[in-house]
């Protein structure tokens, strides 16, 4: 048999085993044969419960070179957005059970989806383990995202979205019956660039109610009293946990057991306790304010780095690797002072909620790479790339990982955003932009070399 | 839990009393289910045969196969090895035997049935099944016992055994207990048919050979199908559902013998057209096959 995460089915042992389940609920028809596992409380009084919703965190995984999956660009992110606000939206418009059941019509489950990453990884290996009967792909998907440096890495459920694997299919698989690590969805390339987000939207919603505790209703035995069972066909309704071309409906129990297991599960929700976020912000000269990411310009060659997390203020720093830089911590590790800063790679750890969590950041000074001048000017600025020296930087696996200042592409962006010059397939170390024909005002270059954008400002003056 | 267990077989050995209760896994006897794989095509089935006798810590069990059955092609997809001792039917796995079923339980009694080997921790977890009702029935004029079953809360994770469990057929949804999400992928689940040589039991007045997941009852014997019975030699004409047009359908048919055998045919406006040329006198069941959904229809050549 497969499917086996020991920890979920433990999981699963002790939600079942908590004082709610004493509690009776719903009506037993003489035709239901009743089981303890449906006492839970599913006499739920939706009108009177905030919504939860719930944090995904969205991983695509692309194969070396960005292709064969979902772009990391906006239409990308818009297609990601689609599949699910699709599977959110559905849960606030749920149409009547066909067949009919005891169920009153549930319209709104008043549980929702919000994304709050998204990842774009290039790995061949992990593109291929796209086969969703295989557990140990979706294990090894799961167990990378695991060993990953990531917000939210315990306070979201994971959608997985690897490559092409077989014939297209509308298919998925879910961690466990009532466990919120991960969803996985087979084939989701197939139906970016079409308008058929929908179809996947609706598997999605499928695979949360089965992270959210709930089992097929064709089968004869799904806890729930009031969902017609047992005729093994599983298109022959418009259930959302059978499989149809609507899954547009839901029974009262079956919210009252995702809603049961949400409570439980409240680190998982927006507004509910968030462990392994760090918070970085940047004092120096050059750059203040909030630092996001985990590539995160300095601006100058010294700087002081404070870090903090909700419930530590302990915290420890390990060097990685870096081209140029030192760095010294205060006694908790809180604060981290960079000095001769080219760019250096550091791990920091910490403890939440008796759980171990790191982030690996690379620190770097642009202008020790690139020196961009006049600015403020009036005509031109000259943008030059050393490329003698080397910036030192973590691939997504947080290995150490170089590159050089060259300068593939540049382009002028104004302060509303606006494009205003673009150039690429630059083979030269430097560049001029000619400012004289724009406005004045405060204008931003994005330099791109092979890993990394660069982003200056500059002011164009009289 | 595996030294009880243990016991508790030894125990039984000694007092088995064969003569009570027929052997029920002769050699190939058979089992239909339906293989269930949720968003993909209903082009296969599941089927189980007991193929050989063989002994095992001393005991006389036999060893039964599970098989995926695609096209022509059949693919082993699991094997038990069951041993039998009065109404109670033991599984072997990480060589011990564990309780599958017991066709001699009484209303209320809970039974302790292995569902999942712990190949990490070398410990075979255990689910509490309960015995909600008994009844008997009838088939081929034999009176078997029947158990309805449910899986005790907290029990089994999320596994599932439950529904009716006949006597000499086992459960009639799943064969051994298995994991809720198992039909995410693929899954056998609905015992369609039974054969053996003293029980036949056919759930949906189709041939056993025929595909019958994920089936939709009002689909059986649907199709319009004209001239009806036909000479040999003629058109024969099958309509189509509104909802089904020529592309991406696929027909299978069975003889009276239990062959199975695609079938060709040409298309014309919202019907297909079959050869009958090509096959001889007799009954042929036929089976059309679109995506996850299939239409039946029986067809008498003369």
């Amino acid at each position: 048999m497969t499917i086996n995460l020991k920890l979920s089915i433990l999981l699963f042992f002790l939600i079942l085993q908590s004082p709610l389940y004493s509690q009776m609920c719903g009506t037993y028809s003489p035709n239901h044969y009743p089981d303890s596992q449906t006492n839970l409380n599913c006499d739920i009084d939706l009108s009177s419960i905030p919504i939860k919703t719930v944090r995904v965190s969205v991983h695509v995984f692309q194969k070396d070179d960005g292709s064969e999956n979902i772009p990391d660009n906006q239409n990308g992110i818009d297609f990601i957005n689609y599949v699910v606000g699709h599977a959110s939206g559905l849960m606030a418009d749920m149409k009547v059970m066909d067949p009919s059941s005891p169920s009153p019509h549930i319209v709104d489950t008043k549980i929702r989806y919000v994304i709050v990453e998204r990842h774009f990884w290039q790995d061949t290996d992990l593109w291929a383990k796209g086969d969703h009967k295989s557990t140990q792909h979706t294990e090894d998907l799961y167990d990378f995202v695991m060993s990953q440096s990531i917000p939210y890495k315990h306070n979201s459920i994971h959608l997985l979205l690897p490559g092409n694997y077989g014939m297209p299919a509308e298919s998925g698989v879910a961690c466990e019956i009532g466990c919120s690590d991960w969803s996985m969805l087979e084939d989701i390339y197939h139906f970016y660039g079409t308008n058929e987000y929908w179809k996947p939207g609706n598997v999605l919603r499928h695979e949360f109610g089965h992270n959210f505790m709930l089992w097929h209703a064709f089968m004869s035995q799904d806890y729930c009293d009031d969902t017609p069972s047992g005729n093994s066909c599983f298109s022959c309704s418009n259930y959302m946990m059978n499989n149809n071309a609507e899954q547009h409906a839901i029974s009262e129990d079956q919210v009252g057991r995702m809603h049961y297991y949400l409570t439980k599960e409240p680190a998982i929700l927006q507004g509910g306790i968030t462990y392994g976020n760090l918070n970085i912000s940047l004092s120096n000269s050059g750059n203040n304010g909030n630092a996001s990411g985990s590539t995160i310009n300095v601006g100058s060659s010294s700087g002081t780095v404070n870090v903090s997390a909700p419930s530590t203020s302990n915290f420890t720093w390990t060097l990685l690797g870096g081209s140029s830089g030192s760095f010294t911590q205060n006694s908790t590790g809180s604060t981290i002072y960079l000095s001769n800063l080219g760019s250096i790679n550091l791990k920091v750890e910490w403890i939440e909620n008796c759980q171990p969590f790191s982030r690996s950041l690379t620190f770097y000074n642009a202008s020790y790479y690139y020196r961009i001048f006049p600015n403020p000017t009036s005509s031109y600025v000259q943008i030059e790339g050393d490329i003698t020296k080397e910036i030192s930087l973590l691939d997504p696996r947080g290995k150490v990982k170089t590159t050089t200042a060259k300068i593939n592409k540049i382009e002028l962006i104004d302060k509303d955003g606006n494009f205003v010059f673009s150039q690429k397939y630059i083979k030269s170390d430097n560049q001029r932009i000619d400012l004289s024909q724009f406005r004045n005002g405060t204008y931003y270059v994005n330099i791109y070399n092979d890993e990394l954008i660069i982003k200056q400002k500059i002011l164009k003056i009289n | 839990m595996k030294n009880i267990s243990f016991l508790i077989f030894i125990c039984c050995a000694l007092v088995t009393d064969l003569s009570s209760q027929s052997k029920w896994t002769e050699i190939g006897t058979e089992w239909y289910y339906s293989y269930i794989s949720i968003g993909s095509p209903s082009d296969a089935y599941i089927k189980m045969q007991t193929t050989k006798d063989t002994v095992v810590n001393n005991l006389n069990a036999v060893v039964l196969e599970m098989n995926e059955v695609r096209d022509i092609e059949t693919k082993l997809i699991n094997k038990f090895i069951l041993f039998q001792e009065d109404y109670k039917i033991f599984r072997l796995i990480n060589d011990n035997f564990y309780l599958l079923y017991d066709f001699s339980a009484n209303q209320g009694d809970i039974l302790s049935v292995a569902y999942y080997h712990d190949i990490e921790n070398d410990t075979v977890l255990n689910m509490q099944v309960r015995v909600d009702s008994v009844k008997t029935v009838e088939i081929n004029g034999q009176t078997l016992r029947a158990q309805h079953i449910s899986t005790v809360a907290n029990t089994g994770g999320s596994y599932f055994f439950d529904g009716w469990n006949y006597e000499t057929l086992g459960n009639l949804n799943t064969f051994i207990p298995q994991h809720g999400l198992q039909c995410d992928a693929s899954c056998h689940y609905d015992l369609r048919c039974f054969e053996s040589q003293s029980l036949s039991y056919n759930k949906y007045d189709l041939p056993c050979e025929l595909i019958a997941n994920n089936l939709n009852v009002e689909n059986i014997y649907s199709l319009v199908t004209y001239p009806n019975p036909a000479n040999r030699g003629q058109d024969i004409f099958i309509d189509l559902p509104s909802n089904l047009n020529h592309s991406e359908i696929k027909l299978l048919a069975s003889n009276e013998v239990g062959q199975r055998f695609n079938l060709h045919y040409r298309t014309y406006k919202n019907s297909v057209i079959i050869d009958s040329s090509t096959l001889s006198r007799g009954i042929y069941f036929i089976q059309i096959i679109k995506d996850l959904d299939s239409y039946y229809t029986k067809l008498v050549i003369e």
